[in-house]
């Protein structure tokens, strides 16, 4: 019975820590593409220092709360899982860099395009030579008050 | 009467800048290069705000209104539906340069309230209503055509306006794609030199060719309407898709790779640079023409990067078509900065504008930058050791001429700074146009750029006529070195150079006129009539060099390096001194002598900041 129990914990430890692993990699990587999208850089400081935290953490509460189970016991595993986690934070400021440059401007590439398509965007008039020559403005283009607008 | 501030900023394409009006009046004005020595800087000019406030004398909580130069969001609008229209092959471009505008350029509003502690509302003009704004409010006309021509703003191109009082309209434009300016810029990039800040030296390049390509250009290109609206043919270009402004259909059409920067400059793309710079000619012509007919005014104010070209500002003034001609010297994107909070002052709040409606009155305008007292210059002298002498503004002017009789070449820093491109005799580099290899020896010693590069000259009103044919219109240009002139013929020698069909680059050691340094090689000059009440310090030094040589004009170009903004402080003169081969710094009333200097200046840094452009 004892060790049934031990090797049901082991499962859910196991399968809990894939779980939050694999969250805390994607709250990371969203978090990494809207820092990079937004500020200019892909430093990762708050996310993967609270996660790390967790992280490491885990199985020293895991062992706390049942102290007989072996594999909970070793202090290695707790190590083995910041390094790790430090080192796939390092390999995810490339690659949310990749991300945030790439997959997510293409995505955001092809909504606009779907978009444009979709709603047939007059704006295209332009490009495609269909606005030449010189366009009459609008009287109220000449309103000073529009200066108090963004556009 | 309380004051009122309004803060103009330009900023994040090129060239940014800061304006700061108090009243209506301008009291300073400069672009952010000047300070981070980084040349067209387009980052936000925190330091040429800082400078503004400090020399108004005010905090920023002082301040009314800033107001920004274009409206971010629609020219956004205008970056997008490009990359719609040209999907998928715009996916390298549009990767660029959306993270960009999503962090940073959608944001001005919030970034300027940020980086400036400002709790009030910004405004946004649009992009060529601060050009137009820039040209027309500072003008002496009460009433005035507008023309504005640049690369693009928001959608606009071109602009034709209708200035009359306090009042601007804009009554027609001409729409993205089709532009003169990124016309221009495509060959500019063409012949090897940069976009944004290489025009210049294309404008320069073109007396060396013949427009044989023109025809070409004509056929394939661009189309000019005669109503002057133009309209490009879009295969031939990259510009709205790609990170580059032409395509291998454009460089086969010619025949030619594009140049590459440091590659020898061979008579193709001399002859590349006479075609283009004609039909710009022509081109600008023709939207006057529109301009004249639609405004039916008698004066002009021309703004946008493209009213900085001096021979098509030439061949306009030339055309009689209006009678007066202004651009404000700053016409280019940083002169936007002013022209936005001009048109806050009197569009928006209705202001009376009082224009000096004189013909005899030229607006004071370059000097609107920093400037620095003797206890400030003497400090610093003092502080490297440098040996100096002190003199009295007579014994300056007298020893100044003397030693350019003597073919010395001098570093002049006086006053405030200029506003604009222009070095307008504030931080200028002067010397004797004389001397028939002084172009060679000031662009290869002094400025260590292209051999083929003019010079200009910086003349005495009293004898601007006895030297050059100045158009009646091109009075208000003058001043600030906006537009070429011929020299007249009595003045010029070997004439018949000008129609060589020799390499002109070969021709550059050939005697061609009396002022041999500023004639360039089709015979003209861009000069800068200098008046004393424009500019005492300068007008005077001119006097006694006239006084003792008989020679009313000496060489006038900007104080500083290839690659360099133009000096700003003291330290940025003493850099520029130190690095190239100028004889002599003349610091307000402080000279220093190259000869005489022990002390070695550490340049490491200063070099770092050097690109070569």
């Amino acid at each position: 019975m004892e060790k049934e129990n031990y090797s049901r914990l082991n499962k859910k430890t196991l399968r809990t820590f894939c779980i939050s692993f694999s969250i805390g990699m994607l709250l990371i990587a969203i978090f990494s593409i809207l820092r990079q999208m937004f500020k200019g850089d892909s430093q990762i400081n708050f996310i993967p220092a609270i996660i790390t935290g967790i992280l490491s953490c885990y199985h020293q509460i895991a062992a706390w709360v049942v102290p007989d189970n072996p594999s909970l016991r070793k202090p290695h595993f707790a190590i083995f899982a910041m390094l790790f986690f430090y080192i796939t934070n390092a390999i995810w400021k490339i690659v949310t860099l990749i991300i945030g440059t790439v997959v997510f401007g293409i995505i955001f590439y092809l909504i606009f395009t779907i978009t444009s398509v979709v709603l047939k965007l007059n704006k295209k008039d332009h490009i495609k030579n269909k606005i030449t020559g010189w366009q009459k403005v609008p009287e109220k283009i000449n309103l000073p008050e529009q200066c108090r607008k963004l556009f | 009467m309380e004051k009122t501030y309004i803060l103009g900023i330009s900023a994040f394409y090129h060239d940014s800048a800061a304006a700061v009006l108090c009243n209506g009046e301008i009291i300073a004005a400069a672009q952010e290069e000047r300070f981070t020595r980084k040349k067209a800087d387009a980052s936000f000019p925190i330091e040429a705000i800082k400078f503004c406030l400090n020399y108004a004398g005010i905090k920023i909580s002082d301040i009314n209104e800033i107001v920004f130069y274009d409206k971010p969001i629609l020219k956004f609008d205008r970056i997008l539906a490009s990359y719609l229209h040209t999907a998928p092959l715009g996916i390298r471009s549009f990767l660029k340069a959306i993270p960009l505008w999503l962090r940073e350029k959608l944001w001005i509003e919030d970034q300027i309230k940020k980086d400036l502690m400002y709790e009030k509302d910004i405004l946004f003009t649009q992009h060529h209503q601060s050009h137009a704004a820039s040209a027309f409010y500072p003008s002496p006309f009460n009433e005035a055509a507008i023309l504005t021509v640049d690369g693009a703003g928001e959608w606009a191109t071109t602009a034709v306006s209708l200035g009359n009082g306090n009042k601007l309209d804009i009554l027609e434009t001409l729409e993205f794609p089709h532009s003169l300016g990124l016309l221009y810029s495509a060959f500019t990039y063409y012949c090897g030199f940069k976009v944004n800040s290489g025009e210049y030296k294309l404008m320069g390049l073109a007396p060396y060719g013949k427009p044989i390509y023109k025809e070409k250009i004509l056929n394939n290109l661009v189309q000019v309407n005669t109503d002057g609206s133009i309209s490009l043919n879009l295969t031939f270009f990259n510009f709205i898709s790609g990170l580059k402004m032409i395509n291998k259909k454009f460089c086969k059409l010619f025949g030619m790779p594009p140049r590459r920067p440091e590659e020898p400059l061979t008579q193709f793309y001399m002859d590349i640079a006479a075609s283009i710079q004609e039909i710009t000619n022509e081109i600008i012509v023709a939207m006057a023409k529109h301009a004249k007919e639609l405004t039916g005014c008698k004066n002009l104010c021309f703004a946008g990067g493209v009213a900085l070209n001096c021979s098509a500002n030439n061949v306009l003034a030339k055309s009689g078509i209006f009678e007066n001609i202004f651009i404000q010297p700053a016409a280019g994107d940083a002169g936007g900065a002013l022209g936005a909070a001009l048109y806050v002052h009197y569009a928006l709040h209705g202001n009376i504008r009082n224009p000096q409606n004189n013909n005899d009155v030229i607006p004071q305008l370059p000097g609107l930058g920093p400037d620095f007292s003797p206890e400030e210059i003497e400090k610093l002298l003092k502080h490297y050791g440098l040996n100096y002498k002190k003199m009295s503004d007579d014994d300056l002017y007298k020893y100044c001429a003397e030693k350019l009789n003597d073919q010395q070449i001098i570093g002049w820093f006086q006053g405030r700074m200029e506003f604009g491109p222009r070095a307008l005799g504030y931080r200028s580099i002067i010397a004797d146009p004389r001397s028939a290899d002084m172009q060679k020896k000031m662009n290869l010693k002094i400025k260590f750029r292209e051999s083929f590069r003019p010079f200009a000259p910086a003349v005495m009103e009293d004898f601007a006529d006895e030297y050059f044919d100045i158009p009646s219109s091109s009075k208000y240009l003058t001043p600030y070195m906006l537009t070429t002139t011929q020299i007249l013929r009595k003045h010029l020698k070997n004439v018949e150079s000008f129609d060589s069909t020799e390499n002109k680059i070969s021709l550059l050691g050939i005697d061609r006129s009396t002022i041999n340094a500023v004639t360039h090689l089709n015979g003209s000059a861009r000069v800068q009539v200098v008046r004393e009440k424009d500019n005492p310090k300068f007008y005077k030094l001119l006097r006694e060099f006239y006084r003792q040589t008989k020679m009313p004009m000496v060489v006038n170009t900007s104080f500083n390096v290839r690659g360099e903004p133009i000096v700003c402080t003291p330290q940025d003169a003493l850099y520029c001194f130190f690095a190239s081969n100028i004889d002599i710094l003349v610091l307000e009333c402080f000279i220093l002598e190259k000869r005489t200097q022990s002390v070695k200046m550490d340049l490491t840094e200063w070099k770092k900041k050097i690109i070569q452009d």
